[in-house]
Protein backbone atom coordinates (compact mmCIF):
# COMPACT_ATOMS: atom_id res chain seq x y z
CA UNK A 1 0.00 0.00 0.00
CA UNK A 2 2.84 2.36 0.93
CA UNK A 3 4.68 1.42 -2.28
CA UNK A 4 1.58 2.17 -4.34
CA UNK A 5 1.29 5.58 -2.72
CA UNK A 6 4.94 6.32 -3.52
CA UNK A 7 4.45 5.32 -7.14
CA UNK A 8 1.53 7.73 -7.41
CA UNK A 9 3.59 10.55 -5.94
CA UNK A 10 6.45 9.86 -8.40
CA UNK A 11 3.97 9.77 -11.28
CA UNK A 12 2.52 13.14 -10.22
CA UNK A 13 6.01 14.66 -10.18
CA UNK A 14 6.82 13.14 -13.57
CA UNK A 15 3.63 14.59 -15.02
CA UNK A 16 4.66 18.08 -13.90
CA UNK A 17 8.19 17.63 -15.26
CA UNK A 18 6.78 16.47 -18.60
CA UNK A 19 4.42 19.47 -18.84
CA UNK A 20 7.21 21.79 -17.84
CA UNK A 21 9.67 20.49 -20.46
CA UNK A 22 6.93 20.39 -23.10
CA UNK A 23 5.93 24.03 -22.57
CA UNK A 24 9.49 25.32 -22.47
CA UNK A 25 10.26 23.33 -25.60
CA UNK A 26 7.25 24.78 -27.41
CA UNK A 27 7.90 28.43 -26.58
CA UNK A 28 11.65 28.64 -26.97
CA UNK A 29 13.68 27.56 -30.01
CA UNK A 30 17.00 28.29 -28.41
CA UNK A 31 17.23 29.33 -24.80
CA UNK A 32 20.00 31.74 -23.98
CA UNK A 33 20.59 32.83 -20.42
CA UNK A 34 23.83 34.73 -21.12
CA UNK A 35 22.31 38.16 -20.57
CA UNK A 36 21.20 37.13 -17.11
CA UNK A 37 24.61 35.73 -16.21
CA UNK A 38 26.31 38.87 -17.47
CA UNK A 39 24.05 41.01 -15.30
CA UNK A 40 23.94 38.72 -12.30
CA UNK A 41 24.92 41.47 -9.86
CA UNK A 42 21.76 43.38 -10.82
CA UNK A 43 19.70 40.24 -10.25
CA UNK A 44 21.39 39.51 -6.94
CA UNK A 45 20.79 43.10 -5.78
CA UNK A 46 17.16 42.74 -6.88
CA UNK A 47 16.82 39.47 -4.99
CA UNK A 48 18.42 40.99 -1.89
CA UNK A 49 16.05 43.95 -2.08
CA UNK A 50 13.08 41.59 -2.45
CA UNK A 51 14.17 39.62 0.60
CA UNK A 52 14.95 42.75 2.63
CA UNK A 53 11.68 44.44 1.72
CA UNK A 54 9.79 41.21 2.48
CA UNK A 55 11.36 40.76 5.91
CA UNK A 56 10.80 44.41 6.86
CA UNK A 57 7.18 44.29 5.66
CA UNK A 58 6.67 40.97 7.41
CA UNK A 59 7.81 42.39 10.75
CA UNK A 60 5.83 45.61 10.41
CA UNK A 61 2.65 43.93 9.17
CA UNK A 62 2.89 41.39 12.00
CA UNK A 63 3.09 44.23 14.53
CA UNK A 64 0.27 46.23 12.90
CA UNK A 65 -1.76 43.02 12.49
CA UNK A 66 -1.34 42.25 16.17
CA UNK A 67 -2.45 45.74 17.18
CA UNK A 68 -5.50 45.41 14.91
CA UNK A 69 -6.17 42.00 16.49
CA UNK A 70 -6.06 43.50 20.00
CA UNK A 71 -8.44 46.22 18.82
CA UNK A 72 -10.88 43.69 17.36
CA UNK A 73 -10.87 41.79 20.67
CA UNK A 74 -11.29 44.99 22.68
CA UNK A 75 -14.46 45.63 24.63
CA UNK A 76 -14.28 49.27 23.50
CA UNK A 77 -16.65 49.49 20.56
CA UNK A 78 -14.84 52.51 19.10
CA UNK A 79 -11.53 50.59 18.78
CA UNK A 80 -13.30 47.47 17.52
CA UNK A 81 -15.10 49.48 14.83
CA UNK A 82 -11.92 51.27 13.71
CA UNK A 83 -10.17 47.90 13.36
CA UNK A 84 -13.04 46.26 11.50
CA UNK A 85 -13.37 49.13 9.03
CA UNK A 86 -9.61 49.02 8.39
CA UNK A 87 -9.79 45.28 7.73
CA UNK A 88 -12.75 45.58 5.38
CA UNK A 89 -11.17 48.39 3.35
CA UNK A 90 -7.75 46.78 2.99
CA UNK A 91 -9.01 43.26 2.34
CA UNK A 92 -11.37 44.60 -0.33
CA UNK A 93 -8.55 46.36 -2.16
CA UNK A 94 -6.20 44.59 -4.62
CA UNK A 95 -2.52 45.10 -3.81
CA UNK A 96 -1.87 46.84 -7.13
CA UNK A 97 -4.62 49.37 -6.43
CA UNK A 98 -3.43 49.81 -2.85
CA UNK A 99 0.11 50.57 -4.05
CA UNK A 100 -1.23 53.36 -6.27
CA UNK A 101 -3.45 54.67 -3.48
CA UNK A 102 -0.50 54.76 -1.09
CA UNK A 103 1.86 56.35 -3.63
CA UNK A 104 -0.44 58.89 -5.25
CA UNK A 105 -2.92 59.67 -2.49
CA UNK A 106 -1.63 58.80 1.00
CA UNK A 107 2.02 59.51 0.13
CA UNK A 108 1.12 62.91 -1.33
CA UNK A 109 -1.21 63.70 1.59
CA UNK A 110 1.39 62.98 4.26
CA UNK A 111 4.32 64.27 2.23
CA UNK A 112 6.30 61.05 1.73
CA UNK A 113 8.04 60.83 -1.63
CA UNK A 114 10.49 58.01 -0.94
CA UNK A 115 9.47 55.08 -3.17
CA UNK A 116 10.98 52.46 -0.90
CA UNK A 117 9.12 53.81 2.07
CA UNK A 118 5.87 53.95 0.11
CA UNK A 119 6.37 50.39 -1.14
CA UNK A 120 7.07 49.25 2.39
CA UNK A 121 3.95 51.02 3.67
CA UNK A 122 1.83 49.47 0.90
CA UNK A 123 2.91 45.96 1.80
CA UNK A 124 2.48 46.64 5.51
CA UNK A 125 -1.04 47.99 5.03
CA UNK A 126 -1.95 45.18 2.67
CA UNK A 127 -0.69 42.27 4.76
CA UNK A 128 -1.65 43.46 8.25
CA UNK A 129 -5.33 42.34 8.09
CA UNK A 130 -4.18 38.90 6.96
CA UNK A 131 -1.85 38.84 9.96
CA UNK A 132 -4.83 39.84 12.13
CA UNK A 133 -6.76 36.86 10.74
CA UNK A 134 -3.91 34.56 11.76
CA UNK A 135 -3.95 35.96 15.30
CA UNK A 136 -7.74 35.70 15.47
CA UNK A 137 -7.66 32.06 14.36
CA UNK A 138 -5.12 31.21 17.06
CA UNK A 139 -7.08 33.14 19.69
CA UNK A 140 -10.27 31.28 18.84
CA UNK A 141 -8.48 27.95 19.21
CA UNK A 142 -8.14 28.62 22.95
CA UNK A 143 -10.87 26.74 24.79
CA UNK A 144 -13.55 28.97 26.32
CA UNK A 145 -13.24 27.09 29.62
CA UNK A 146 -9.84 28.72 30.12
CA UNK A 147 -11.43 32.15 29.99
CA UNK A 148 -13.86 30.98 32.67
CA UNK A 149 -10.91 29.99 34.87
CA UNK A 150 -9.18 33.32 34.22
CA UNK A 151 -12.39 35.17 35.11
CA UNK A 152 -12.79 33.13 38.27
CA UNK A 153 -9.25 33.80 39.51
CA UNK A 154 -9.43 37.47 38.51
CA UNK A 155 -6.65 37.62 35.91
CA UNK A 156 -6.24 41.16 34.62
CA UNK A 157 -5.84 41.91 30.91
CA UNK A 158 -2.03 41.87 31.02
CA UNK A 159 -1.93 38.59 32.97
CA UNK A 160 -4.40 36.97 30.56
CA UNK A 161 -2.29 37.76 27.52
CA UNK A 162 1.14 37.37 29.10
CA UNK A 163 0.63 34.05 30.88
CA UNK A 164 -2.24 32.29 29.17
CA UNK A 165 -3.31 33.59 25.78
CA UNK A 166 -0.06 34.54 24.00
CA UNK A 167 1.94 31.43 25.00
CA UNK A 168 -0.85 29.30 23.56
CA UNK A 169 -1.13 31.40 20.41
CA UNK A 170 2.51 31.09 19.38
CA UNK A 171 2.37 27.57 17.96
CA UNK A 172 -0.85 27.95 15.96
CA UNK A 173 0.19 31.29 14.43
CA UNK A 174 3.56 30.18 13.07
CA UNK A 175 2.26 28.31 9.97
CA UNK A 176 -0.08 31.21 9.15
CA UNK A 177 2.69 33.75 9.53
CA UNK A 178 4.98 31.74 7.26
CA UNK A 179 2.24 31.53 4.62
CA UNK A 180 1.81 35.28 4.86
CA UNK A 181 5.56 35.79 4.47
CA UNK A 182 5.30 33.79 1.28
CA UNK A 183 2.45 36.11 0.21
CA UNK A 184 4.59 39.16 0.95
CA UNK A 185 7.50 37.82 -1.11
CA UNK A 186 5.19 37.33 -4.08
CA UNK A 187 3.54 40.68 -3.40
CA UNK A 188 6.84 42.55 -3.73
CA UNK A 189 6.64 41.98 -7.50
CA UNK A 190 3.82 44.55 -7.60
CA UNK A 191 6.29 47.15 -6.34
CA UNK A 192 7.93 47.04 -9.79
CA UNK A 193 5.02 49.25 -10.91
CA UNK A 194 6.49 52.10 -8.89
CA UNK A 195 10.01 51.37 -10.17
CA UNK A 196 11.42 49.76 -7.03
CA UNK A 197 14.31 47.68 -8.33
CA UNK A 198 13.40 44.39 -6.66
CA UNK A 199 13.93 41.11 -8.50
CA UNK A 200 10.85 41.40 -10.75
CA UNK A 201 11.75 44.92 -11.82
CA UNK A 202 15.43 44.02 -12.37
CA UNK A 203 14.51 41.01 -14.49
CA UNK A 204 11.97 43.00 -16.51
CA UNK A 205 14.58 45.66 -17.32
CA UNK A 206 17.09 43.03 -18.44
CA UNK A 207 14.49 41.16 -20.50
CA UNK A 208 13.32 44.37 -22.16
CA UNK A 209 16.87 45.24 -23.12
CA UNK A 210 17.68 41.85 -24.64
CA UNK A 211 14.16 40.90 -25.84
CA UNK A 212 14.63 37.58 -24.05
CA UNK A 213 11.43 37.51 -22.05
CA UNK A 214 11.07 33.72 -21.79
CA UNK A 215 14.45 33.23 -20.14
CA UNK A 216 13.98 36.26 -17.91
CA UNK A 217 10.57 35.37 -16.59
CA UNK A 218 11.46 31.70 -16.40
CA UNK A 219 14.38 32.45 -14.08
CA UNK A 220 12.21 34.87 -12.11
CA UNK A 221 9.57 32.18 -11.71
CA UNK A 222 12.17 29.73 -10.46
CA UNK A 223 13.56 32.24 -7.97
CA UNK A 224 10.10 32.79 -6.47
CA UNK A 225 9.44 29.05 -6.29
CA UNK A 226 12.82 28.33 -4.70
CA UNK A 227 11.91 30.77 -1.93
CA UNK A 228 8.19 30.07 -1.49
CA UNK A 229 7.98 26.26 -1.82
CA UNK A 230 10.28 25.56 1.17
CA UNK A 231 8.32 28.14 3.17
CA UNK A 232 5.03 26.49 2.22
CA UNK A 233 6.39 23.03 3.12
CA UNK A 234 7.69 24.37 6.43
CA UNK A 235 4.27 25.88 7.21
CA UNK A 236 2.56 22.57 6.40
CA UNK A 237 5.02 20.65 8.56
CA UNK A 238 4.56 23.01 11.51
CA UNK A 239 0.77 22.97 11.20
CA UNK A 240 0.87 19.18 11.56
CA UNK A 241 2.78 19.46 14.84
CA UNK A 242 0.52 18.84 17.79
CA UNK A 243 -0.49 21.72 19.94
CA UNK A 244 -0.39 21.48 23.72
CA UNK B 1 -19.00 30.67 55.37
CA UNK B 2 -22.74 31.32 55.33
CA UNK B 3 -24.30 31.02 51.90
CA UNK B 4 -27.99 31.77 51.54
CA UNK B 5 -30.01 31.86 48.34
CA UNK B 6 -33.28 33.77 48.46
CA UNK B 7 -35.90 33.38 45.73
CA UNK B 8 -33.23 32.89 43.07
CA UNK B 9 -34.23 32.39 39.43
CA UNK B 10 -32.18 32.10 36.27
CA UNK B 11 -33.28 31.73 32.66
CA UNK B 12 -31.49 31.15 29.39
CA UNK B 13 -33.86 30.14 26.60
CA UNK B 14 -36.12 28.77 29.30
CA UNK B 15 -36.18 28.97 33.06
CA UNK B 16 -33.47 26.69 34.51
CA UNK B 17 -33.58 27.83 38.13
CA UNK B 18 -37.02 28.58 39.46
CA UNK B 19 -37.40 30.60 42.65
CA UNK B 20 -34.98 28.66 44.85
CA UNK B 21 -34.50 29.26 48.56
CA UNK B 22 -31.52 27.53 50.13
CA UNK B 23 -29.40 27.83 53.24
CA UNK B 24 -26.02 26.05 53.26
CA UNK B 25 -24.91 27.17 56.69
CA UNK B 26 -23.51 24.49 58.96
CA UNK B 27 -22.83 21.73 56.46
CA UNK B 28 -19.43 20.42 55.43
CA UNK B 29 -20.31 18.45 52.33
CA UNK B 30 -23.39 19.39 50.37
CA UNK B 31 -24.36 17.25 47.40
CA UNK B 32 -26.62 18.50 44.64
CA UNK B 33 -28.19 15.66 42.70
CA UNK B 34 -30.76 15.32 39.94
CA UNK B 35 -31.13 14.18 36.38
CA UNK B 36 -29.28 15.90 33.51
CA UNK B 37 -30.69 19.33 32.68
CA UNK B 38 -32.44 19.76 36.02
CA UNK B 39 -30.45 22.94 36.74
CA UNK B 40 -27.95 21.61 39.28
CA UNK B 41 -24.85 22.88 37.46
CA UNK B 42 -26.47 26.27 36.98
CA UNK B 43 -27.26 26.39 40.68
CA UNK B 44 -23.60 25.69 41.46
CA UNK B 45 -22.46 28.39 39.03
CA UNK B 46 -24.82 30.85 40.70
CA UNK B 47 -23.39 29.94 44.09
CA UNK B 48 -19.85 30.59 42.82
CA UNK B 49 -20.72 33.90 41.21
CA UNK B 50 -19.67 32.65 37.75
CA UNK B 51 -23.26 33.49 36.81
CA UNK B 52 -25.52 36.05 38.44
CA UNK B 53 -29.23 35.40 39.03
CA UNK B 54 -31.93 37.12 36.97
CA UNK B 55 -34.06 37.40 40.08
CA UNK B 56 -33.48 36.90 43.77
CA UNK B 57 -30.44 37.37 45.98
CA UNK B 58 -27.39 35.38 46.98
CA UNK B 59 -26.29 36.34 50.46
CA UNK B 60 -22.79 35.44 51.66
CA UNK B 61 -21.88 36.09 55.28
CA UNK B 62 -24.88 38.43 55.58
CA UNK B 63 -23.86 40.51 52.54
CA UNK B 64 -25.65 40.36 49.23
CA UNK B 65 -23.37 39.13 46.45
CA UNK B 66 -22.92 41.71 43.70
CA UNK B 67 -20.28 42.79 41.20
CA UNK B 68 -18.45 44.93 43.72
CA UNK B 69 -17.83 42.15 46.27
CA UNK B 70 -17.67 39.24 43.81
CA UNK B 71 -13.86 39.16 43.59
CA UNK B 72 -13.54 39.18 47.37
CA UNK B 73 -16.03 36.29 47.57
CA UNK B 74 -14.32 34.28 44.83
CA UNK B 75 -11.00 34.76 46.64
CA UNK B 76 -12.45 32.65 49.43
CA UNK B 77 -13.82 29.78 47.39
CA UNK B 78 -12.37 27.19 45.06
CA UNK B 79 -13.91 25.59 42.01
CA UNK B 80 -13.44 22.33 40.14
CA UNK B 81 -15.09 22.07 36.74
CA UNK B 82 -16.47 19.07 34.85
CA UNK B 83 -13.40 19.02 32.65
CA UNK B 84 -10.17 19.73 34.49
CA UNK B 85 -9.80 23.12 32.74
CA UNK B 86 -6.10 23.24 33.50
CA UNK B 87 -4.04 25.54 31.30
CA UNK B 88 -2.68 23.12 28.68
CA UNK B 89 0.66 24.88 28.04
CA UNK B 90 1.67 24.73 31.71
CA UNK B 91 2.75 21.77 33.80
CA UNK B 92 0.58 20.63 36.69
CA UNK B 93 2.95 22.46 39.04
CA UNK B 94 2.94 25.66 36.97
CA UNK B 95 -0.86 25.60 36.83
CA UNK B 96 -0.84 26.06 40.58
CA UNK B 97 2.21 28.30 41.02
CA UNK B 98 0.88 30.72 38.39
CA UNK B 99 -2.23 31.35 40.49
CA UNK B 100 -0.24 31.62 43.70
CA UNK B 101 2.54 33.83 42.33
CA UNK B 102 0.80 36.11 39.90
CA UNK B 103 -2.70 36.33 41.31
CA UNK B 104 -2.20 35.74 45.03
CA UNK B 105 1.22 37.43 45.00
CA UNK B 106 3.01 34.77 47.01
CA UNK B 107 6.84 34.77 46.79
CA UNK B 108 8.10 32.34 44.15
CA UNK B 109 9.70 29.93 46.62
CA UNK B 110 6.70 29.85 48.91
CA UNK B 111 4.33 29.35 45.98
CA UNK B 112 6.36 26.43 44.69
CA UNK B 113 6.59 24.77 48.10
CA UNK B 114 2.86 25.13 48.63
CA UNK B 115 2.04 23.80 45.16
CA UNK B 116 4.32 20.78 45.60
CA UNK B 117 2.75 20.09 48.96
CA UNK B 118 -0.76 20.18 47.50
CA UNK B 119 0.19 17.93 44.60
CA UNK B 120 1.87 15.56 47.02
CA UNK B 121 -1.32 15.38 49.12
CA UNK B 122 -3.15 14.30 45.99
CA UNK B 123 -0.39 11.81 45.08
CA UNK B 124 0.74 13.78 42.06
CA UNK B 125 4.26 14.79 43.04
CA UNK B 126 5.85 12.47 40.50
CA UNK B 127 3.65 13.91 37.74
CA UNK B 128 4.02 17.57 38.62
CA UNK B 129 6.35 18.50 35.76
CA UNK B 130 4.09 17.04 33.09
CA UNK B 131 1.60 19.03 31.07
CA UNK B 132 -2.09 18.01 31.44
CA UNK B 133 -2.25 16.07 28.17
CA UNK B 134 0.54 13.81 29.33
CA UNK B 135 -1.27 12.62 32.47
CA UNK B 136 -4.48 10.61 32.83
CA UNK B 137 -7.88 12.29 33.10
CA UNK B 138 -8.05 11.37 36.77
CA UNK B 139 -4.62 12.83 37.48
CA UNK B 140 -5.51 16.04 35.64
CA UNK B 141 -8.75 16.31 37.58
CA UNK B 142 -6.88 15.78 40.85
CA UNK B 143 -4.46 18.52 39.82
CA UNK B 144 -7.42 20.81 39.24
CA UNK B 145 -8.62 19.97 42.76
CA UNK B 146 -5.14 20.88 44.01
CA UNK B 147 -5.40 24.18 42.13
CA UNK B 148 -8.80 24.83 43.70
CA UNK B 149 -7.30 24.21 47.15
CA UNK B 150 -4.24 26.37 46.51
CA UNK B 151 -5.94 29.58 47.56
CA UNK B 152 -7.00 28.07 50.92
CA UNK B 153 -10.69 28.36 50.12
CA UNK B 154 -13.34 28.13 52.80
CA UNK B 155 -15.51 26.09 50.44
CA UNK B 156 -14.67 24.15 47.28
CA UNK B 157 -17.43 23.90 44.68
CA UNK B 158 -17.23 20.94 42.32
CA UNK B 159 -19.32 20.62 39.19
CA UNK B 160 -19.51 16.91 38.32
CA UNK B 161 -15.75 16.46 38.63
CA UNK B 162 -15.94 12.86 37.45
CA UNK B 163 -18.37 13.33 34.55
CA UNK B 164 -15.64 12.91 31.94
CA UNK B 165 -13.91 9.98 33.62
CA UNK B 166 -14.20 6.22 33.43
CA UNK B 167 -15.14 4.26 36.61
CA UNK B 168 -11.54 3.57 37.68
CA UNK B 169 -10.48 7.20 37.33
CA UNK B 170 -13.73 8.29 38.97
CA UNK B 171 -12.89 6.22 42.03
CA UNK B 172 -9.37 7.64 42.06
CA UNK B 173 -10.67 11.22 42.10
CA UNK B 174 -13.47 10.58 44.62
CA UNK B 175 -11.11 8.80 47.00
CA UNK B 176 -8.90 11.88 46.93
CA UNK B 177 -11.87 14.10 47.70
CA UNK B 178 -12.84 11.89 50.64
CA UNK B 179 -9.28 12.23 51.92
CA UNK B 180 -9.52 16.01 51.68
CA UNK B 181 -12.77 16.15 53.58
CA UNK B 182 -11.07 14.30 56.36
CA UNK B 183 -8.53 17.16 56.40
CA UNK B 184 -11.34 19.65 57.02
CA UNK B 185 -12.07 21.10 53.57
CA UNK B 186 -15.73 21.97 52.94
CA UNK B 187 -17.40 21.01 49.70
CA UNK B 188 -20.49 21.75 47.66
CA UNK B 189 -20.67 19.42 44.72
CA UNK B 190 -22.84 18.33 41.85
CA UNK B 191 -22.65 14.65 41.03
CA UNK B 192 -24.34 11.60 39.57
CA UNK B 193 -22.39 9.23 41.79
CA UNK B 194 -25.00 8.23 44.38
CA UNK B 195 -22.67 5.82 46.20
CA UNK B 196 -20.27 8.74 46.68
CA UNK B 197 -23.06 10.99 47.93
CA UNK B 198 -23.99 8.40 50.53
CA UNK B 199 -20.42 8.08 51.67
CA UNK B 200 -19.44 11.71 51.57
CA UNK B 201 -22.31 14.18 51.90
CA UNK B 202 -23.89 15.45 55.11
CA UNK B 203 -26.62 17.33 53.27
CA UNK B 204 -28.35 16.45 50.00
CA UNK B 205 -30.31 18.62 47.62
CA UNK B 206 -32.39 16.85 44.99
CA UNK B 207 -33.44 19.03 42.06
CA UNK B 208 -35.87 18.59 39.21
CA UNK B 209 -36.98 21.07 36.54
CA UNK B 210 -35.15 23.97 38.16
CA UNK B 211 -36.66 23.47 41.61
CA UNK B 212 -35.49 21.84 44.81
CA UNK B 213 -37.79 18.87 45.23
CA UNK B 214 -36.25 17.35 48.38
CA UNK B 215 -33.42 18.29 50.67
CA UNK B 216 -32.05 16.91 53.90
CA UNK B 217 -29.56 14.51 55.43
CA UNK B 218 -28.46 11.39 53.48
CA UNK B 219 -31.48 9.61 54.97
CA UNK B 220 -33.62 11.10 52.20
CA UNK B 221 -31.96 8.63 49.83
CA UNK B 222 -33.24 5.68 51.88
CA UNK B 223 -36.62 7.17 52.48
CA UNK B 224 -37.59 9.40 49.53
CA UNK B 225 -40.70 11.46 50.15
CA UNK B 226 -41.44 12.24 46.53
CA UNK B 227 -42.10 10.10 43.48
CA UNK B 228 -39.53 12.08 41.53
CA UNK B 229 -36.64 11.30 43.87
CA UNK B 230 -37.78 7.68 44.05
CA UNK B 231 -37.74 7.47 40.23
CA UNK B 232 -34.39 9.19 40.04
CA UNK B 233 -32.82 6.75 42.48
CA UNK B 234 -34.32 3.82 40.62
CA UNK B 235 -32.93 5.11 37.34
CA UNK B 236 -29.53 5.57 38.89
CA UNK B 237 -29.74 1.92 39.89
CA UNK B 238 -29.43 2.48 43.59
Amino acid sequence: MKKFKLVQIVLAFLLYIFLFVFIINEVADVLDFTFLIENKSMLINGAMLTIGMSIASFISSTIVGFIIFLMTESKIVFLKTIANIYKEIIMGTPLLVLVFVVVYIIGVAIGIRNKMMLGFLSLTFYMSPYMTNVFEGAYKSIDSSQFMVMDFYGFNLYQRYRYIILPQMIRPIIPGLINNLSGIIKGTSILSTIAISEIFYATSILSNKSYRYIEGYFVLWMVYLIITIPLSRLAKYLSRQENY
Amino acid sequence: MKIYLKEVSKSYDKKVIDNIDLNLEGYDAVAIIGKSGCGKSTLLRLMTGIEMPDKGRIIVNDKELNKSNLIEYQDNIGIVFQKHNLFPHLTLLQNITLILEKIKKLPKKEAKEKAINLLDNLHLKDQMNKRPRFVSGGQAQRASIARALATDPEVVFMDEPTAALDPILTKEVLDSVIGLRNLGTKFVFVTHEIYFVRKFADYIIFMDEGKIVEQGTPNILDNPQTKRLQLFLENEGR
